[in-house]
């Protein structure tokens, strides 16, 4: 069954050619096929860096939650994007693109969050509301979106701003700007009911699958494995039914049916998988479609309406998922003929089940239950459940894998509420971690709930304090105390994440406060890498702490007037804002005029090159700088006019390698647009030294990087003929590091003696720079052929070279590895390492 | 159903005569109007016009995620709020608008599945929401039980 690679690169071209799996906004070129998807997506070619921002309306919120802030939602929104940011697999990236001014028009794709009038039940809508027309890219076919929206709520003083729900509300509603659909597999992507997401674990691996089909990254498809095949009744294709596959270890990830039926199931991490195929939901009354997801249409908008429901099955048709055929799959490899030949029924027995518990007095969806002991039960609630005299007669329930089992004759209507029922659950010796599929049975039908409850082996966290105190270097920092708190648990003020400095098992957490502005009073919340956030235990009433600040911040801007075209350095001095380097974003309301690159040079200056398009609207834009819980705005900071000017464009990279930082003593490059003829009389500086060396053919200006110029930004000032052009950064950085040596237990690894896999090595690298002597694991990246390890420890030795040490994968094969160690973004050419 | 019929600014019984199309900042918005057959709360009206998030206007055609689809010359019992724009809204998107159909003995029957999209009470939680299913005359004896005989103008 399993077809192997064979013509890897052959099959990876087709997969881009036709890729689909989850469900997008997709069309088909006619209603009678091909049916080769062409989804809805944004066009990452006409994004600078792959970014779309997203861009908050000025008009925010009109009431808040008592004790709640604009800020603290503006926080929310920034940490809901994060989520979708932070997806490796995906080369989209999601950035706070700032506050647009009433009237400010915006030509570039966008993102816009609107607060308005949302009917009660209602926090949020999200969706695409422009479109290109068809357009061939790299991976086929799409339709480039314009201007995707998401409205917010106006009143949000029922509402407030830390809860889990309105947190993933807006992941989701994000989720659908970006391109995606519901999908029926308790990811952020599912509707309310059955998402079983959580703050400290926003996304599935379905909604990491969907996002990243859309957007892959280079070498996505080729380390995921695919399934296909075809979901039919008889000789009748069955279009919209739902596929999934099923890990047993808790993951589930989806895709729809195309009009005839076939399915392309990607994106699947290696290993082995239970699939099944089940119908959409029953369309509600006043709903457009069922599941509220959109069929596909033709390029004339002419939709093709989901199929009726049938019997759910898993493969091979079987209703018993321990009768189930296990379907694996490795990296770059295709299981084709997984076939479903289904029987018609009129409606789903079962849906929209969701399930809760109590670890305390708050109700936590989905379900925990717990390795240490207490209430393993609990509540669900869905059509079919129940009957209106209670227990739906010859309902029972199952968990795929094994690690738990329903007691026999738990299930019982819940005492308080016939709707729904409870049942307690026998967990297996060592049940392992993490969400875990349900099955239900009605006398004639299944229902599969993925991740319909989660395992885990710890109480959740608990904030008992929060106190200030003074660190050994004499700067402010914050205790964090309480239960269950861990080394890797982060902590939120409102929706920015404290840099953590230390961890004590007794005394808790050490962590910086973030940015604030006076008088900011954030709700603390702790979050933990199992799922589980203080807001299990503290939902009610949530620690809330007063942040420091004593200056309102202010800034300017140099330049303030920009022309449409082009690109040049701006800069940022303020007082009393604090930057710190890696924490702030700058922003212009408007997807028009956005940051390249941004250098925080010190606490009150910051550099950017700020790109301007060409069709900007003329006019006044507000300046947003956003720090942690505090920002910052100048209305009308920047004025944009049109004209005609010569501008770099793009980025000063180094000639030949095209790196986007040069080194002192370099040839560097840069692409210049703009002017009547593509060579002139060139007079330029860097850094205010004349580049004697400057040269412009064919439109690229080169020069030699003068010795001596100090790393960071650069301003390159640059006059042709007679035409001054706008000024830009280079980034000037130090050379790259070089690995030095390998070293496991003090013996160097070289051919005489191997490293073995899984074995924890020791890394030397010369050349860093002093980047201090504790090392943010965070600024260094050791890679083995491509793939990152985590970095266990490292530290500066007394030679000024860095210590790094990770642990190679176990699952390394016998022969010559590429090791590069990267330190921010200067990466060490490759040695070879031997591997026995 | 309860809070759903205290939070409804107008509790209405009624045909969509028209669908048409308006803007609101960069947001196209459905506007039905609906001939009101029958009411249970709010100022009386005949027709009343609803905005629904999304809709189509020459090429550009905007979808939000849940937003309801009525449909010209079908019959609906809809809950409706209206904020300060006065703009009315379907209470909770597809939730508050009810299918008013015949059944096989010529009763109007009005129902509505359990909704899917988000749907949190007032401190943020999820609330259980049930599939409905009833005669018309049922849905006004409750209706008639919560609001009271004064809130009401039955046709």
């Amino acid at each position: 069954m399993i077809r192997r690679g064979l013509r890897a690169g052959a099959l990876i071209a087709a997969l881009a050619a036709g890729a689909q799996a989850y469900y997008h906004f997709v069309h088909f070129v006619s209603r009678q096929g091909p049916f080769t998807p062409i989804p809805e997506k944004f066009d990452l070619d006409a994004l600078l860096n792959k970014t779309v921002f997203f861009i908050v309306s000025e008009t925010g919120p009109a009431a808040v939650a008592s004790g709640d802030s604009i800020e603290a939602i503006g926080s929310q929104l920034r940490l809901a994007a994060k989520a979708w940011n932070d997806v490796a697999t995906s080369d989209l990236r999601l950035a706070f693109g700032g506050f647009a001014q009433p009237g400010a028009f915006q030509s570039s794709p966008v993102v816009e969050v609107v607060f308005d009038e949302v009917p009660p039940g209602l926090v949020a809508a999200g969706g695409v509301t422009a479109r290109g027309t068809v357009t061939n890219g790299p991976n086929g076919p799409f339709i480039p979106i314009q201007r995707s929206t998401v409205i917010l709520r106006r009143d949000l003083t029922e509402r407030p701003s830390w809860t889990e729900a309105l947190f993933l509300t807006m992941v989701h509603e994000l989720g659908h700007g970006l391109g995606l659909q519901h999908t029926m597999t308790s990811s952020a992507m599912s509707t309310e009911i059955t998402r079983a997401m959580t703050k400290a674990s926003p996304l599935s691996p379905d909604d990491v699958a969907g996002i990243s089909l859309l957007y892959p990254s280079a070498g996505y498809l080729a380390s995921t494995g695919t399934i296909t095949g075809r979901v039919a009744i008889g000789a009748e294709a069955v279009n919209l039914a739902s596929v999934v596959a099923l890990s047993p270890d808790g993951s589930a990830i989806s895709t729809l049916t195309n009009p005839d039926g076939t399915f392309l199931l990607q994106g699947l991490p290696p290993g082995s998988y239970y699939l099944y195929a089940h119908p959409l939901p029953p369309q509600l009354s006043g709903e457009s479609f069922p599941a509220n997801i959109t069929p596909p249409s033709d390029l004339e908008g002419r939709t093709i309406p989901a199929s009726g429901a049938f019997d759910t099955v898993f493969y091979p048709g079987v209703k018993d998922s321990a009768l189930a055929t296990i379907v694996t799959v490795g990296a770059g490899t295709q299981v084709d003929g997984i076939n479903f030949d289904v029987r018609r029924r009129a409606a789903p027995a079962i849906y929209a089940v969701q399930t809760y518990s109590y670890p305390g007095s708050v109700a936590v969806k989905p379900a925990v239950l717990n390795t240490y002991g207490g209430r393993n039960y609990f509540i669900a609630a869905g059509v079919g459940l129940t009957t209106a005299s209670g227990v739906t007669p010859g309902l029972r329930m199952g968990v795929i894998g094994g690690s738990a089992v329903v007691a026999p004759g738990s299930i019982r209507p819940y005492p308080s509420d016939a709707r729904y029922i409870t049942a307690d659950f026998n967990l297996a010796p060592f049940p392992g971690e993490g969400s875990k599929h349900l099955v239900f049975q009605s006398s004639d039908d299944i229902y599969v709930l993925p991740g319909g409850f989660r395992i885990v082996n710890r109480t959740p966290p608990v904030i008992t304090s929060i106190s200030p105190d003074v660190d050994q270097a004499g700067n402010r920092v914050l205790r964090v105390s309480g239960t269950g708190l861990m080394s890797d648990t982060r902590v939120l003020f409102d929706g920015a994440v404290a840099t953590t400095r230390s961890f004590n098992e007794t005394t808790g957490l050490v962590v910086n406060a973030p940015a604030a502005m006076p008088g900011h009073k954030a709700t603390v919340v702790a979050l933990n890498r199992d799922g589980q956030s203080s807001l299990f235990l503290q939902g009610n009433q949530p620690p809330t702490f007063d942040l420091e600040a004593t200056e309102t911040p202010a800034f300017t801007v140099t330049p303030n007037l920009l022309t449409a075209g082009t690109e040049t350095m701006v800069e940022i001095l303020g007082t009393g804002t604090n930057f710190q380097s890696g924490q702030v974003a700058l922003a212009f309301g408007s997807a028009d005029a956005v940051v390249r690159r941004l250098w925080v040079t010190g606490p009150n200056r910051i550099v950017a090159n700020v790109v301007v398009a060409s069709n900007a609207t003329q006019g006044g834009l507000m300046v947003t700088v956003a720090s942690g819980l505090r920002t910052t705005g100048l209305p009308n900071g920047i004025q944009v006019n049109q004209g005609n000017r010569a501008t770099i464009r793009g980025a000063v990279v180094e000639a030949g390698s095209g790196r986007p930082d040069v080194v002192p003593g370099s040839v560097a490059q840069a692409q210049i647009a703009g002017l009547g003829a593509e060579s002139g009389q060139v007079q330029a500086t860097l850094n205010g030294n004349p580049l004697q060396s400057a040269n412009l053919a064919g439109g690229v200006l080169t020069f030699t990087v003068p010795t001596g110029t100090p790393a960071g930004p650069a301003p390159l000032r640059v006059r042709v003929n007679s035409e001054e052009l706008p000024p830009v950064a280079v980034s000037v950085d130090l050379p790259p590091p070089s690995i030095a040596g390998v070293f496991s237990g003090g013996t160097r690894i070289d051919a005489t003696r191997p490293a073995r896999p899984g074995e924890v090595i020791m890394v030397l690298v010369a050349g860093v720079g002093d980047i201090g002597g504790e090392v943010a694991a965070s600024r260094l990246k050791v890679q083995v052929d491509g793939q990152s390890l985590t970095v266990l420890q490292a530290g500066q030795t007394s030679e000024g070279n860095y210590n790094v040490q990770v642990q190679l994968d176990a699952s390394l094969t016998a022969g010559t590895h590429s090791l590069t160690v990267a330190v921010d973004a200067r990466v060490s050419p490759a040695l070879s390492l031997p591997v026995r | 159903m309860d809070d759903m019929i205290q939070k409804s600014t107008e509790i209405v019984r009624g045909r969509v005569m028209t669908l048409g199309v308006s803007t609101k900042g960069s947001i196209l918005y459905t506007l039905a109007r609906v001939e009101v057959l029958e009411r249970w709360k709010g100022a009386s009206a005949q027709t009343v016009e609803v905005w629904i998030p999304g809709g189509r206007s020459g090429n550009l055609r905007q979808t939000f995620s849940g937003a309801p689809a009525l449909a010209v010359g079908s019959e609906y019992v809809l809950f409706l709020w209206a904020g300060a724009s006065g703009n009315r809204q379907v209470i909770g998107f597809s939730q508050g608008a009810f299918d008013v159909k015949l059944d096989a003995k010529g009763n109007l029957q009005v129902q509505r599945a359990a909704s899917k999209e988000t749907m949190l009470d007032e401190r943020g939680a999820d609330v259980g929401d049930a599939p409905v299913r009833m005669s018309l005359g049922e849905l006004r004896q409750k209706l008639k039980a919560s609001l009271g005989p004064m809130q009401g103008s039955l046709e």
